[in-house]
């Protein structure tokens, strides 16, 4: 009877030596029994090598694909040379007719063909799978039976068994720190298959015996990373690896060291390797050597009572030196920055357009992920509202850094929602292509189309976005009034103009304080006209663009109170030099004289668009309010009355 | 407290509705009040609001009767009643600084020229030379008397609107001089210098020349003085 004295070798043996954390693929099944996958897309690898003291059938080792889709990974490989053939003589031998001896032989071949992972990552700092792995395992043995026939003579025959079986593990991989991970894994922890081989053929096949890894991997920083695994079966791992920039790629240089508690010495083998790694490939080459006599004669007696339970590292196992080809392709950008929270600085206000092109209405944090100087280009869309992506201005942000970055919007032009909506906003970032990097998610409120934020500042919006509808009835009324600007001196146009256009507009219009607050609601012009009737507000913008729209420069006058009740009252550029203010006026109280930017001086005059009689009457009480806040009562030294220019 | 509150509200209404009682008039004396275009012959007796601006003819006087007592506005000089009170510094401080705001130059002229060209009815210099100058001599003749009368703040914001209302009367160097020293006196030698500095580009006369040179010196000494 044959004695069971195991060898477990060290199970937690990769071919390419190299640490799972890296940047690198390749599904070791052995090391990363839980399909930890350091690729954001797809990863293939290719693993060429050569044993010393040994034939090889093929270089090919093994072709490894995977991809990871969202938080699932995937993988599976094919290991062509993952395989050991123990070819023994049984003992028994022949003398054939020729005088020639020939001995009986039993060969033992055991092959790892193909295996699959599956992984999931339950955070970003927790990923759990598992691996299976198909064998076959096929055991041939010679032997001689007596065949009686006319004459008796011997037959050579040969008895083959095959079984096929799987294996499965999982575990667990867990970065509490960006510089630490542990993981616990299964060894060997369920077989499926495998029936039905006689049982003299039973200590031959592979050994399975369960056991737990342990594993911890520290990366104090990215020049270096080392890690240690143990096995419940007394087996340790042992490596650590150190890397270099070098010609626009990555140099590595690592060396593992394995021990198993059934081979001598203690440490009983060293594996270095060495890889470069550039943009998408990663090039490793890998040596193994074992420290004791590798034996090409084995006794059969010895492999009867041992056996074995590895494929690729066991007692019989020779020297190697493998190639390794990776490659690591991403079909999607490379996550380079990273959007940290998004403040939303004001609600929209569709009518105030351009405000949001030279203010922006939010604001946001970004991080630069990389190592490099990273350019960030920000660009936001509210549902709803833009057609496209409004880009703002770009940002550059050293490596590791965060920076501010502003988010601006335009209205379109057809935008006639007249109701505050509460839309999605998609904030993006772009580095370098039109692939956003990373993207955020906010509520933004959008007033309706005549929504005013209450700023004098921006009711020039509500003018000047009506000018070019509403020049047609400015330029009607003066071709009406012809006879009349025809005969009057042309320095007194502006003056005339804006008398005839305000008498004329007054006749149709009624003040209506507006029920829904004055300070929220402004008509445009050409609602203005059209409801014919508005409040102070209404009215100021439609003179003003009615003005503007043949050219006279106005002003806003903003009134406030200490309660902020607001007024607003329209100040009109006469182009008079004040020594001719005497020609529209006797009164000094009803203009003041303010320079342009070349330094000239001009009269401008103050009218109440609310005092509906006549030109006259409208500029007294403009005047004459003006003289009172703004003047007795230092109203525009104190701030309660500000001037506002339209263009 | 609401009788704390009518006795407010009652101060206010008396402080802001000032009025001012004509107590003699001499000659021509006229009215305009707030924004109204007409000028009116006033008379002894007449009670005038603060709205109201006085204009007297050559040869023609009025004496006021204002809060303070009576005040008189000589010949050919024309004053805003509402100038007829005490200023403090911190007020005349606020009406420098409006005058900045109201006068600061626009950021845009949209480009177009002012229009200098007369068509119908010709406008010849004399007339806007004659009516111009005139008012804005008288005023600055009433800004005189108001720094006469003790009113020095007043008179200087009054003077500076008048400069700024009736730009031609900027020529007439002894005026500034006068005014210009008035802010050295309250002690304000930045606004004072440059006043000072902006006289030195009229036509000045051998004696206003160094008159006006010896005031920047003065200043330039005490502004470094004070830095």
């Amino acid at each position: 009877m044959t004695m069971a004295s195991y060898v477990f070798p060290q199970s937690s043996f990769g071919l390419s030596g190299k640490q799972i954390l890296g940047s690198s693929f390749s599904a070791e099944y052995e090391v990363n029994p839980f399909n930890y996958l350091p690729i954001k897309d797809w990863g293939l690898s290719l693993k060429l090598g050569a044993e010393f003291n040994k034939s090889n059938t093929s270089n090919l080792y093994s072709v490894s694909i995977a991809k990871k889709i969202s938080k699932h990974g995937f993988s599976a490989r094919y290991t062509p040379e993952y395989q050991s053939d123990f070819l023994f003589r049984n003992g028994e031998s022949i003398i054939l007719s020729d005088s020639v001896q020939q001995n009986l032989e039993s060969r033992f071949s055991y092959k790892e063909l193909f295996g699959f992972g599956y992984s999931f990552d339950f955070s970003p700092s927790l990923t759990g799978g598992f691996s299976f792995r198909y064998f076959s395992e096929e055991f041939s043995a010679e032997s001689l039976n007596p065949v009686i026939s006319d004459t008796i003579y011997i037959l050579r025959e040969t008895t083959t068994e095959k079984i096929n079986t799987w294996r499965g593990d999982f575990g667990f991989i867990f970065k509490p720190y960006d510089k630490l991970a542990v993981s616990l894994s299964s060894i060997n922890l369920f077989s499926i298959g495998g029936n039905g081989l006689p049982e003299n053929l039973k200590p031959y096949e592979l050994k399975k015996p369960q056991a737990a890894q342990f594993g911890v991997y520290f990366t104090p920083s990215k020049n270096f990373g080392s890690e240690f695994i143990y096995e419940t079966t007394g087996g340790i791992k042992a490596g650590s690896e150190t890397s270099i920039n070098l010609f626009g790629g990555r140099l590595t240089m690592g060396l593992n060291v394995y021990h198993d508690k059934f081979q001598q010495p203690y440490v009983s083998s060293i594996q270095p390797y060495t890889s470069f790694s550039a943009g998408l490939f990663d090039v490793s080459v890998t040596g193994l050597k074992y420290f004791s006599k590798r034996n090409t004669n084995y006794f059969f007696s010895k492999f009867s009572s041992e056996g074995i339970s590895g494929v690729i590292n066991n007692r019989y196992s020779s020297d190697k030196v493998m190639l390794t080809i990776s490659f690591v392709l991403n079909t999607f950008k490379e996550k380079e920055v990273q959007l940290l929270y998004v403040k939303i600085l004001r609600d929209i206000y569709p009518a105030l357009a351009d405000d949001y092109i030279d203010e922006p209405f939010a604001k946001g944090k970004v991080v630069n992920l990389t190592d490099k100087v990273i350019v960030v280009k920000p660009e936001s869309k509210i549902s709803k509202f833009n057609f496209e992506p409004v880009q703002s201005e770009a940002v550059t942000i050293m490596p590791h850094d965060t920076a501010e970055v502003n988010f601006y919007t335009i209205t379109p032009a057809s935008y006639s929602n007249n109701k505050a909506e509460i839309l999605a906003s998609d904030f993006y970032l772009l580095t370098g292509d039109d692939e956003s990097d990373d993207q955020f998610q906010k509520p933004v409120l959008v007033q309706g189309i005549n929504a005013w934020d209450g700023n004098v500042n921006r009711l020039k919006y509500f003018i000047k976005k009506d000018i070019s509808a509403i020049g047609d009835t400015a330029k009607n009324i003066l071709r009406e009034n012809k006879t009349l600007l025809d005969t009057i001196p042309g320095m007194l146009s502006n003056f005339y103009k804006a008398k005839v256009i305000f008498n004329k507009i007054v006749k149709n219009l009624v003040y209506a304080s507006d029920p829904r607050a004055s300070a929220d609601y402004v008509q445009f012009p050409t609602q203005t006209l059209k409801v014919k009737g508005g409040d102070c507000d209404d009215l100021s913008v439609l003179y003003c663009a009615l003005l503007e729209s043949i050219g006279i420069e106005t002003a806003l006058v903003d009134y406030r109170t200490s309660t902020d009740e607001r007024h607003v009252n329209v100040l009109v550029n006469t182009a008079l030099p004040p020594e001719r203010a005497y020609l529209i006026t006797g009164n000094d109280k009803k203009y003041f004289v303010r320079a342009d930017e070349k330094g000239n001086l001009e009269t401008w005059i103050f009218i109440e668009a609310t005092a509906l009689t006549d030109f006259n009457k409208s500029w007294e009480a403009g005047a004459s309010k003006f003289q009172k806040e703004a003047i007795d009562n230092y109203g525009i030294a104190k701030g309660s009355v500000f001037i506002v220019d339209v263009d | 407290m609401k009788k704390i509150i009518l006795l407010i509200l009652f101060a206010a209404s008396f402080i802001t509705a000032q009025e001012f009682r004509v107590v003699k008039t001499s000659g021509t004396v006229k009215a305009q009040t707030d924004t109204k275009e007409e000028w009116s012959n006033i008379k002894t007796g007449d009670v005038l609001s603060s709205e109201t601006v006085v204009l007297t003819s050559k040869n023609s006087s009025v004496v006021i009767n204002a809060p303070f007592g009576n005040f008189t506005l000589k010949e050919s000089s024309a004053l805003a009643l509402s100038r007829l009170k005490k200023m403090t510094l911190d007020e005349l401080l606020l009406a420098l600084a409006m005058e900045d705001v109201t006068n600061a130059k626009k950021n845009k002229n949209n480009g177009k020229s002012r229009s200098t060209a007369v068509y119908g009815t010709e406008i010849k210099n004399d007339d806007f030379l004659s009516q111009e100058t005139n008012l804005g001599v008288k005023k600055l003749n009433g800004a005189v008397q108001l720094a006469e009368g003790g009113f020095i703040e007043s008179a200087v914001i009054a003077a500076r609107e008048t400069f700024d209302k009736y730009p031609a009367t900027k020529m007439f160097a002894q005026y500034r001089i006068n005014f210009a020293s008035l802010l050295a006196d309250l002690k304000l030698y930045d606004e004072a210098y440059k006043d000072f500095d902006d006289i030195t580009k009229l036509k000045l006369s051998d004696k206003e020349k160094l008159e006006v040179n010896t005031k920047l010196e003065n200043l330039r000494k005490k502004i470094s003085a004070k830095r």
